[in-house]
């Protein structure tokens, strides 16, 4: 039974669904915040987790990071790492969401816009995260290094 | 390796993309909330606090109506292709810079200007209106309720047929 599953996981269809699935929102999620990085510096600001002089090099440089590694997952290169730089990032967005849950502060997610319409309940941000962390260790724990022949 | 490889392309198309868009954000100093400025930290050359006094809906409604102001939505283009208050301008606060050029034309310094957005949350229409004030418009008010409380009390909402 174990090794059914392990061979389910491990097979090509679920890692290509997984690497689509993970990849292809991250590249989404970048680019309303590429598009409107003045926005989205307000919304980092707003998480009141970051000190000031890194919320304008974070608002332009984190969606490139979310684009650039989408699309290296979606197009099959650094696999592993890859999807271990967006599962980093997920736990990252599920403890700051966390954080501000508790402190009761009323914040815009920045999620996959930077417009007022992205807020949402926190705990469905949350849940939803944890959800997308599924495809990320799915890659990490089941795609096979490639093993070079030997001559 | 290859993490870092990632990182490193983000850095350069980050910085490059931000140094050629018409607004660039400046990554080297330190964030300055908008609230910081609603409280008179910028104030003008000549030592002079910006002040914006704000104005009802039903003012609001009598001067629209008299033709005696123009209303401004300070939220983005695509929350205005949603819906905004009939006759609104579309002029986002946060790009400013870009979209002033493109619906100066329309503004008439005769007329009173109201600056609108979300709801008493949001700020962008206090941010708004002071650059406005910054360009030379001088009778400015804000409408606080914005959107949320137009749309409570039953007013209509123009949909643009074409999303910019």
């Amino acid at each position: 039974m174990k090794d059914k599953i392990v061979k389910f996981l491990g097979s090509t269809p679920i890692l290509f669904l997984c690497r689509f699935i993970l990849g292809g929102l991250f590249i989404y999620a970048s680019i309303d915040k590429i598009v409107h990085p003045a926005a989205f510096a307000k919304i980092i600001y707003n998480y009141r987790l970051f000190p000031d002089f890194s919320v304008y090099p974070l608002a332009v440089f984190l969606p490139w990071v979310e684009m650039f590694t989408g699309i290296f997952l979606v197009a099959g290169i650094f696999k592993k790492n890859a999807a271990t730089m967006l599962s980093i990032l997920l736990i990252l967005f599920i403890g700051a969401l966390s954080f501000n849950l508790i402190r009761g502060l009323d914040f815009n997610c920045g999620c996959f816009t930077t417009a007022a319409t992205g807020k949402g309940d926190p705990l469905g941000l949350i849940f939803r995260d944890i959800l997308l962390l599924i495809p990320g260790l799915v890659i990490i724990f089941f795609q096979k290094k490639k093993i070079h022949a030997r001559q | 390796m290859q993490a870092s490889i990632i990182l490193a392309m983000s850095i350069i198309a980050g910085v490059a993309y931000n140094g050629f868009s018409e607004s660039p954000l400046p990554i080297f100093k330190k964030y300055v909330p908008v609230e910081a400025e609603s409280r008179g930290e910028d104030d003008l050359s000549d030592g002079q606090p910006v002040h914006v006094s704000e104005i009802d809906i039903d003012t609001l409604k009598y001067l629209v109506e008299s033709g005696e102001a123009l209303l401004i939505d300070a939220r983005t283009g695509d929350d205005f292709s949603r819906g905004y208050l009939p006759g609104a301008v579309s002029l986002p606060a946060y790009e400013f810079d870009r979209v002033f050029k493109e619906v100066e034309g329309l503004l008439d310094e005769e007329k009173t200007i109201i600056t609108y957005c979300s709801s008493v949350t949001c700020i962008d229409s206090t941010l708004l209106a002071k650059k406005l004030y910054r360009s030379g418009f001088q009778n400015i008010f804000v409408y606080r309720g914005g959107l949320k409380e137009w749309t409570e009390l039953d007013n209509p909402v123009e949909i643009p047929h074409e999303s910019k």
